[in-house]
């Protein structure tokens, strides 16, 4: 490909490098409701046929790795939330894993306990945020209103434990921040008795409309190999057939201990990725159930040296967050602040595949497709 | 962290763990030997399995990796060391059936590094190593769109350089 000049370029940071000007070029975004997050899309049109789209990243990049450096490993948890916001729990964990690997510690068996049960909330409640949205992409509103009338009991149960509703900032090396609540686990089985049929409600009022359907079945198809080579996972690589999920491929905490399935749907369209979430809904309350059932008494958090020094070396510590495999690379060098530490977001492979699987897609679906791909902006920027 | 700095009851754990004689990871040491052959040398570092080629047999070890089934690059990124002068290319490559995982390791020089691509190994590298080029300044031969990924086009200079100054901002150098 010929590559243009910066300067002379027509849209500045496209990956679009000869730009036919008889074509009509679109800005969706950064401000657009529909893009979840200050993303840009550059979209080439004919008509309402996608020709062409090129993401344009960075909007609220912040140097999350950079900042890293300056502070001390502890401290850095407390970034980990403000990336994919909505799987605070489970970037906390990833994080934690990578420092508990450095130093070698042990976590409480109790602890193990609550993060699975902290995460797998952290999983429906992303979902339901994410399967509200989805109506609301496609014109019905009432999904919205549901979504947030059920995620509210998941942030109760998380206000009420964590502090915070949003940022919890629970999940740290060496255990979790304290002991959960003497409700916790009535209120989270009643959370249980009362979701269960609600995915039933669900799947009626918006999977099982055709309207839906028609909008979502064959729309936007990623297949196997190009979802393996550009590195997607999540959701979004078990709806193209693909039965990868780190929980069971690479087991972390007491997960090799749980029963559950790993949902995987082959046709890896829009309707796939919707159906794959909805049953990771269920997969998850089977997996809260289990981690409450066998929740141990004891101590929860591991106590650390005064000041945590991360000898020289490399670790890797992996998590499956709601959007797929979050990762955070941490180079030591034997003083209290990281090297080096690298985030390895899942949106940011999964959004590579958007430009890919848009091509000869109405203008409409864009919204739709994104909307499936569940992409949160401040994952990708970091 | 409001951690009791005189703590009688429990010791704090030890903070430079002995690397376990993990069979999984001799078994991977092995494996991976066979695929890489004599051009690569295993590298010492505690922590995750590291094997180091040179700059310019990155793309065929690629190659010869993902054809052995590690088909899933996690990422790739670049690690800054200003006292051996040399940037550490770092890709952590993995696979989609059982997890295994390992970091491919290349010097380069911190004056003008260049390596060639491995977009065509995985289409996944074109962004990280966008991300790559835009955070360090290392070029890439032969991708196919070099361009800054996250910052604008005219920011000065590479952040995750050791040695970047931010001119844009006010920054207060505290002593903690």
């Amino acid at each position: 490909m010929e590559l243009t000049p910066a300067a002379e370029h027509p849209h500045r940071r496209t990956t679009d490098a000869a730009p036919i000007y008889e074509d009509y070029f679109v800005n969706m975004g950064p401000q657009h409701p529909s893009t979840h997050g200050v993303l840009r899309l550059i979209l080439k049109l004919e008509g309402e046929t996608v020709l062409g789209l090129t993401p344009v990243l960075g909007y609220v990049h912040r140097g999350v790795e950079k900042m890293g450096e300056a502070m001390t490993v502890l401290q850095f948890t407390h970034l980990t939330d403000r990336l994919d916001y909505l799987s605070a729990h489970m970037n906390n964990w990833g994080w934690a894993l990578a420092v508990e690997q450095a130093l070698g510690i042990e976590v409480p068996a109790r602890a193990e306990h609550i993060r699975v049960i902290m995460s797998e909330l952290t999983r429906i409640s992303s979902h339901q945020l994410w399967w509200g949205v989805l109506g609301m992409d496609l014109g019905a509103f009432t999904p919205f209103l549901y979504g947030f009338r059920d995620r509210e009991l998941i942030n109760d149960i998380f206000e009420k434990t964590c502090g915070a509703r949003l940022t919890m900032n629970y999940i740290r090396p060496g255990g979790v921040t304290a002991d959960v609540e003497e409700d916790f686990a009535k209120d989270v089985r009643a959370f249980i008795d009362y979701f269960t049929p609600v995915i039933d409600e669900y799947e009626t009022l918006v999977g099982g409309n055709i309207i839906f359907q028609e909008r979502t079945k064959g729309i936007g198809v990623l297949g196997a190999d190009l979802a393996r080579s550009l590195g997607c996972t999540g959701p979004t690589l078990r709806a193209s057939g693909v039965s990868y999920d780190v929980r069971r491929n690479r087991p972390y905490g007491i997960y090799p201990k749980l029963a559950f399935d790993v949902p995987v749907q082959s046709g890896g369209d829009s309707w796939a990725r919707y159906l794959v979430r909805i049953a990771e809904m269920r997969e998850s309350l089977k997996i809260i159930r289990q981690a409450l059932d066998t929740m141990p008494e004891g101590p929860v958090r591991t106590k650390l040296p005064p000041i945590v020094k991360v000898p020289p070396g490399r670790w890797l510590g992996r998590v499956e967050a709601a959007r797929g495999e979050i990762a955070f690379f941490l180079v030591g060098d034997g003083t209290e602040k990281p090297w080096r530490l690298k985030v390895r977001s899942p949106n940011f492979s999964n959004l590579a595949a958007l430009p890919e699987i848009i091509k000869g897609c109405r203008v409409a679906d864009v919204v739709a497709v994104l909307s499936t791909l569940d992409v949160v902006i401040p994952c990708i920027d970091r | 962290m409001s951690e009791p700095t005189t703590s009688d009851a429990t010791p704090g754990p030890a903070p430079a763990p002995a690397p376990a004689p993990d069979p999984a990871v001799i078994a991977l040491r092995e494996e991976i030997g066979r695929i890489l052959g004599d051009a690569a040398t295993p590298d010492p570092a505690p922590g995750l399995p590291a094997w180091r080629v040179d700059a310019a047999g990155v793309p065929d070890a690629a190659r010869r990796l993902r054809a052995a089934g590690f088909d899933y690059l996690l990422f790739l990124t670049a690690v800054d060391r200003p006292a051996e002068a040399k940037f550490e290319m770092t890709y952590l490559i993995t696979r989609y059936d059982d997890g295994r995982q390992l970091a491919l390791l290349a010097d380069l020089p911190r004056e003008g590094a260049e390596i060639d691509t491995v977009c065509g190994v995985w289409c996944g590298a074109d962004w990280h190593e966008r991300e790559t080029f835009d955070m360090f300044g290392i070029v890439f031969r032969g991708h196919p769109f070099l361009r800054r990924i996250l910052l604008d086009e005219d920011w000065p200079g590479h952040p995750l350089r050791k040695d970047y100054v931010d001119t844009l901002h006010d920054v207060v150098k505290r002593p903690y």
